[in-house]
């Protein structure tokens, strides 16, 4: 393994090369300070340690690449694939520096950061903090609780400790509860953008959009990369509360802050419709399928527009590319047959139309099915709870 | 004039000025609710019960029609009741209102004959007996009831002799010349077959959280067609005619003859199925063209849940389209006709989209709320759950309805905010329908609201010039259900068709409203009746309501 490395560093044009394992080093930060496990601790230094050496390489790399700041966004962008990238407060700084592209100083500021790490120093809170972990694998959630409660009280900035109790109340069904710590976090750890996303979830999950949405932006506001995430969820709920202009806004901001992404664009687009902007919608449909001609909503979504705008010959086109590339999706279908028709060419619409009505049928029958079964297992519950009383 | 004087008449049209145009230059609406001073207080038993049976959230509706023609639109109300307590069925009592032609009503509902039974739903009224004296059909959970309007204030239950009392869940109804004989047929949507006795548990109970279960817990019903023989009595068809061979949940009806081959057919908006266009392809002969025609569904190619429906040209192209209310998250669905028995799911052009998103909606009602010539919309809101924050926190019972003006080029713009005090008031909304209490030549309206009060609201926001056409048929059915009518001002032309029976379990008046804007004469006003004639007026003056009789153009006006 060091042999390899060591061609790497010493390979003429290995700047790429290093690059790559820098961020792999990033990736490799970010996951063991989730410190999920309890023995992260020494990986937080190792990841370190690795970001370092890719470092030397790559600075002896070729003066043609792009900014710092520029390598820096794109491959924050490649960790947080999946998943936004929210480190917890006590890396927040680091981070910060790594996103500008201050890639030594970020290594300096993330060494001081791991050194008071409760993770890497092994603080007395921490073994309550694993121990409530250890319960919580075990689903033993009372005792979970207990040990996480007591490694706050020990250590009252512990992120760790406080978000982890928040989803073991969570899942033991208390959501108010959950809710409560992460707004005491909140209070605690002001910069935690963590708490923002899973308190955003947690209000989504009662409902109560209005606050999800604005947790969200927090949450997005304190995302170092994969904030386009985030803006998606607010300009979903945004759309939900009939604030098209906003909903617009958040996604032209997911857009912008991942073009690459067509997903971003397609939903862009989806939100454009609704506010009665099809040339924008369509142009956003376009780019999603720059990206990906083989992007079956965004076809749909042109085939749509152009169906609504009466561009009969040109929706066929679309819709019918979209059926190609997605069998299954009857709304795709469905707009096609629907343009046959308006072109006057009902045979084969009729067939289209007869597949879709089959699909609702069969749709219809599951869901009626499955409220049945949903209803029996409360039925029999309510049945249960009169025999024990 | 002094000067204090001369400033203070200043001030005075000043504010008169801004009182009359808002911030984007539109007249404000200004419905204010005057159902307690106008005597109209009615308050809907909807028997709310532990056990959460479905019926206790679907109802009522209510209607205007003048039952005792003397050209003051009554009121109707139907009542609820209770499906768990007989003490608090008994409760319940539908409700006649006469319009005493002041701003006030009687409650005449004692000497009337008309008697609560079952769990009142909807109501349509027409004069099935052409004797000049408009009818009354009640829909219930269990049998239906149509009451025959013996004049003097008097109606007498003839639902046996008649053969319409149905018996499983009646919800929209509508009276129709279906085949052009000259007298009014009845089409009757069914809902589900919910046995009250089997009534599901739906919700969590492990968390002690009852809902109403959704209505795919239940077995759809079909719907009922009944045709009139001209002897009192009625056959129902719904087998041969293939009426009866589909099932639905169906809620709103309207009938219109949506493809302009002077044949009535049947629209049904049914809750979380897809919708049904009953198309005329023979004598009693109806086949469903709903998704051909792009009316069954929403554009994603699934049903969404239909509830209240209205059928107008919005759009002023001639052409019949279609408005229906859905659950919230669902968007309310607008179908613009495109002609060759076409539609296009216009919703995301209209402006109506996304404004609609939060909200659960019942009734619908195109209407000219303040007679610029072009159709506006009104829906009534109020959420299907009566604990829905159990279900989704922030969401509301009690909703306020929602009102949008249109601007013109097929675009609506939401004006609730500034439709006056009685748009405001939130409630759980139910039936919605338009009419012109006070003859003043704008439409007021009706909100019915489950287990809370009804609310009557006048229009009392400044409005151009209008005209309202009685119709009085001689060949065709008395009050011309079913015809069709073309007015030309200033080169524009607006369609009215004729209904018996719209929105959510109710009925508008039948006296057609055109808004003139600032035309005060009418170019044309032409009438295709359902027997065929065609009657045309010219040049007729405006803001007055006029009476033209088959055959005999304009019989009566009176001003405004």
């Amino acid at each position: 393994m060091a042999a390899c490395v060591a061609v790497v560093l010493s390979t003429p044009g290995a700047a790429t090369a290093q690059r790559a394992v820098f961020f792999q080093g990033v990736a490799e930060l970010a996951e063991a300070a989730e410190g999920i496990y309890g023995d992260e601790g020494p990986q937080v230094l190792r990841a370190l340690d690795t970001m370092s050496r890719a470092l030397d390489g790559w600075n002896r790399g070729s003066a043609n690449e792009p900014a710092p700041g520029v390598q820096a966004k794109r491959g924050l962008e490649e960790v947080a694939k999946g998943t936004p990238l929210l480190p917890l407060a006590v890396y927040r700084q680091g981070f910060d520096q790594l996103a500008r592209g201050e890639f030594r100083p970020a290594i300096e500021t993330l060494r001081r950061a791991a050194s008071s790490d409760p993770l890497v120093t092994g603080v007395p809170s921490e073994a309550r903090r694993l121990q409530g972990l250890v319960y919580f694998a075990q689903s033993e959630l009372e005792r979970s609780i207990e040990q996480l409660e007591a490694a706050i009280r020990l250590s009252p900035g512990d992120e760790r400790s406080r978000l982890a109790l928040s989803r073991v109340l969570s899942a033991a069904g208390r959501d108010v509860d959950a809710q409560r710590v992460l707004e005491d976090t909140l209070r605690v750890i002001p910069a935690s953008g963590r708490a923002h996303w899973w308190l955003a979830t947690s209000y989504e999950h009662v409902n109560r959009f209005a606050d999800a949405r604005h947790e969200f932006e927090e949450a997005a506001a304190n995302a170092v990369a994969g904030r386009s995430y985030l803006l998606a969820t607010v300009g979903r709920l945004a759309s939900g509360a009939a604030d098209g202009a906003g909903a617009v806004d958040a996604l032209a901001r997911a857009v912008a802050g991942d073009p690459a992404n067509p997903a971003w664009h397609r939903l862009l687009a989806g939100a454009l419709v609704l506010e009665d902007r099809p040339d924008d919608a369509l142009a956003e449909f376009a780019a999603a399928l720059r990206i990906d001609p083989r992007d079956a909503g965004a076809h749909f979504g042109v085939g749509q527009i152009h169906l609504n705008a009466g561009r009969n010959v040109d929706a066929v086109a679309a819709l019918r590319r979209a059926t190609e590339l997605n069998a299954d999706a009857i709304e795709a279908e469905y707009a096609l047959a629907t343009a046959l028709t308006r072109l006057g060419n009902s045979r084969e619409a009729a067939r289209h139309f007869e597949h879709v009505e089959q699909v609702q049928r069969q749709r219809l029958a599951d869901r009626r099915r499955q409220l049945l079964l949903d209803t029996s297992r409360e039925e029999a519950a309510v049945r249960r709870g009169s025999t024990a009383r | 004039m002094n000067v204090a004087a001369g400033r203070a008449a200043a001030v005075l049209i000043a504010l008169a000025i801004i009182g009359r145009s808002d911030a984007h230059g539109q007249k404000p609406a200004g419905f204010t609710d005057i159902s307690s001073t106008a005597g109209v207080q009615f308050h809907h038993v909807n028997g709310a019960s532990h056990d959460k049976h479905l019926a206790e959230t679907i109802g009522s509706g209510g209607l205007f029609f003048d039952f005792d023609d003397d050209g003051w639109i009554d009121i109707f109300l139907v009542d609820g009741g209770s499906l768990a307590d007989p003490a608090i069925a008994r409760q319940a009592r539908h409700r006649l209102f006469r319009n005493r032609g002041n701003g006030t009503f009687d409650d005449v509902t004692a000497a009337s004959g008309i008697r609560h039974a079952g769990y009142g739903m909807g109501a349509c009224a027409g004069d099935y007996d052409d004797d000049g004296r408009v009818d009354l059909y009640v829909t219930s959970v269990g049998a239906n009831a149509l009451y025959r309007n013996t004049g003097g204030g008097s109606f007498k239950d003839v639902t046996r002799e008649a053969h319409v009392a149905g018996g499983s869940w009646g919800t929209g109804c509508a009276f129709a010349d279906l085949d052009k004989d000259g007298d009014l047929d009845l089409f009757v949507a069914n809902y589900v077959s919910a046995d009250a006795a089997r009534n599901p548990y739906c919700g969590n109970a492990r968390l002690n959280a009852r809902f109403y279960c959704h209505p795919l817990n239940f077995e759809p019903l079909p719907n009922v067609l009944y045709r009139n023989e001209g002897n009192g009595t009625f056959t129902d068809v719904s087998r041969e005619s293939g009426i009866g061979a589909l099932r639905g949940n169906g809620l709103g009806v309207v009938i219109a003859d949506y493809d302009d081959d002077s044949w009535p057919d049947i629209f049904v908006a049914n809750d979380s199925v897809p919708n049904v266009l009953f198309h005329r392809t023979g004598s009693w002969r109806y086949e469903d063209v709903a998704l051909r025609a792009g009316v069954a569904v929403a554009t994603d190619g699934t049903a969404r849940a239909g509830m209240g429906t209205d059928a107008a040209d919005y759009d002023g192209d001639g052409r019949l389209d279609l408005v229906v209310t859905n659950l919230d998250f669902e968007m309310f669905s607008l179908f613009r006709g495109l002609g060759d028995r076409l539609f296009t799911y216009a919703t995301p052009e209209s402006g109506i989209g996304a404004a609609t998103l939060p909200f659960v909606g019942f009734g619908a009602v195109f209407l000219d709320f303040d007679n610029d010539g072009l159709l506006d919309v009104a829906f009534a809101n109020g959420h299907m759950l009566d604990n829905p924050t159990q279900f989704r926190a922030g969401a509301s019972h009690a909703q306020r309805k929602l009102l949008f003006r249109n601007m013109g080029s097929r675009r609506f713009s939401n004006v609730t905010s500034r439709a006056g005090a009685g748009f405001a008031l939130e409630k759980v909304g139910r039936g919605l329908v338009a009419g012109d209490i006070d003859n003043d030549g704008d439409l007021d309206l009706l909100v019915t609201n489950n287990g809370e009060n009804a609310d009557l609201l006048r229009n009392d926001g400044p409005a151009g010039h209008a005209l309202v056409v009685r119709l009085i048929g001689t060949r065709s059915n008395r009050n011309g259900i079913g015809a069709r009518l073309r007015l030309t001002v200033a080169g524009r032309t607006q369609l009215r068709e004729v209904k018996a029976g719209s929105s959510y379990l109710g009925q508008n008046d039948v006296r057609q409203h055109f808004g003139l804007g600032d035309g005060t004469r009418v170019d044309r006003l032409e009438v295709r009746w359902p027997s065929g004639r065609v009657d045309v007026v010219q040049d007729l003056p405006a803001d007055a309501i006029v009476s033209v009789r088959e055959g005999s153009g304009v019989v009566d006006r009176k001003p405004f």
